[in-house]
C-alpha cells in the first residue's frame, strides 16, 4: 500500500494488519518503532503485543513479527512510497510455548532459508516450503484453532479477504521470491 | 444500529479508508481495541529485552554482544528457533 511519505507508507502498512486482528477477540497491539525516523531505505520490525504475544484464548498464544523495509513504488503503481516485507515469523503456541505451527519467511541471516516454509507439529524441525504467506493467513489458522472472535466466523472471514486483496496488487511475489515479475 | 461487523464488511475495508479510523465504532461494537504503537527507545530495549529472555534464554544486552562476536554464526533454526525471531526484531534497537 503507497503513501506519499515513508510515514505514509508505514501508516499504510500497519494500519491493515491492525485492522485484520480486529476480529480476534485479545489485544492485537501492532508494536513498532520508528527509530530515528521513517525514511526510504529505513528496515523496521513490528511485534504482535510484544514478547508475551496474544492470548487467543483455546486456541493458544498467537506470536507474530515481520521485518520491513521503506522502498520506492514501483513506477507502474501510484504512490511514491510503500513497504516491502523482508522477514516473517507468525507462530501459534501452546500455553507452555510449544508451537503447534510456524510459518516462516527469514531468506537472509544467520538461520537464512530462501522459501517461505511452515513448521508444523510433530516434526517442528521438518521445512514445509509453502508460498509467501500473509498476516491474514496466519490469522485463519488461529480460528481454525479455535480462536475467540469478535464476530461470527463469516463475518472474519470477509473481514479479513476485504483486507488483504490489496496488498495482491502491491506485493513483488506471490509464491516464490524468485518468480518471474512483470 | 445495523450489525457493526456486517458495516466494516461492506464498506470498511475500502482501499484509502484504513487510516482515517473510519472502523472506531465497528472497533468498539466488537471489543477489540487494539492499536498501531510506536515505541521510543528506552521501551524498545525493553521489549527487546523481554524477546531475548524469552526466546534466547538471554538478556538483550547479552544477545547482542554475543551476536556481533559471531557466537552464534554456526546456530542452525533447527538448534536454536529463537534466532530467527532475534534477527527479525533486531530493528527494533538497532
Amino acid at each position: 500500500m503507497p503513501g506519499d511519505t515513508p510515514h505514509e507508507a508505514v501508516q499504510a502498512f500497519l494500519n491493515p494488519l491492525r485492522e485484520a486482528t480486529a476480529v480476534l477477540d485479545a489485544r492485537t497491539d501492532i508494536v513498532t518503532v520508528p527509530g530515528g525516523g521513517w525514511r526510504l531505505g529505513g528496515t523496521y520490525a513490528w511485534v504482535l503485543n510484544g514478547a508475551d504475544g496474544a492470548d487467543l484464548g483455546p486456541a493458544g498464544i498467537f506470536h507474530a513479527t515481520m521485518k520491513f523495509e521503506v522502498v520506492r513504488c514501483d513506477p507502474a503503481h501510484e504512490g511514491v512510497y510503500r513497504c516491502s516485507t523482508r522477514h516473517y515469523r507468525y507462530q501459534l503456541e501452546d500455553r507452555s510455548g510449544v508451537p503447534f505451527w510456524r510459518l516462516d519467511w527469514h531468506p537472509t541471516g544467520i538461520a537464512a532459508r530462501r522459501e517461505p516454509h511452515l513448521h508444523e507439529r510433530p516434526d517442528l524441525k521438518e521445512h514445509r516450503t509453502t508460498p509467501r504467506a500473509g498476516f491474514e493467513l496466519a490469522i485463519r489458522g488461529c480460528i481454525a484453532a479455535g480462536a475467540l472472535l469478535t464476530c461470527s466466523p463469516d463475518e472474519a472471514e470477509a473481514h479479513l479477504t476485504g483486507i488483504e486483496w490489496p496488498y495482491t496488487l502491491y506485493r513483488s511475489w506471490g509464491t516464490h521470491p524468485d518468480e518471474p515479475r512483470g | 444500529m445495523s450489525d457493526p461487523c456486517a458495516m466494516v464488511k461492506k464498506s470498511e475495508v475500502r482501499l484509502g479508508k484504513l487510516n482515517e479510523g473510519s472502523d472506531m465504532s465497528w472497533r468498539a461494537a466488537c471489543g477489540n481495541q487494539s492499536e498501531v504503537v510506536e515505541l521510543d527507545a528506552r521501551a524498545a530495549n525493553e521489549m527487546f529485552d523481554d524477546i531475548a529472555r524469552k526466546r534466547m534464554g538471554m538478556s538483550g544486552e547479552e544477545f547482542l554482544r554475543r551476536y556481533d562476536a559471531g557466537d552464534f554464526n554456526d546456530v542452525t533454526e533447527e538448534d536454536i528457533p529463537g534466532i530467527v525471531d532475534m534477527e527479525i526484531v533486531l530493528p527494533l534497537v538497532r
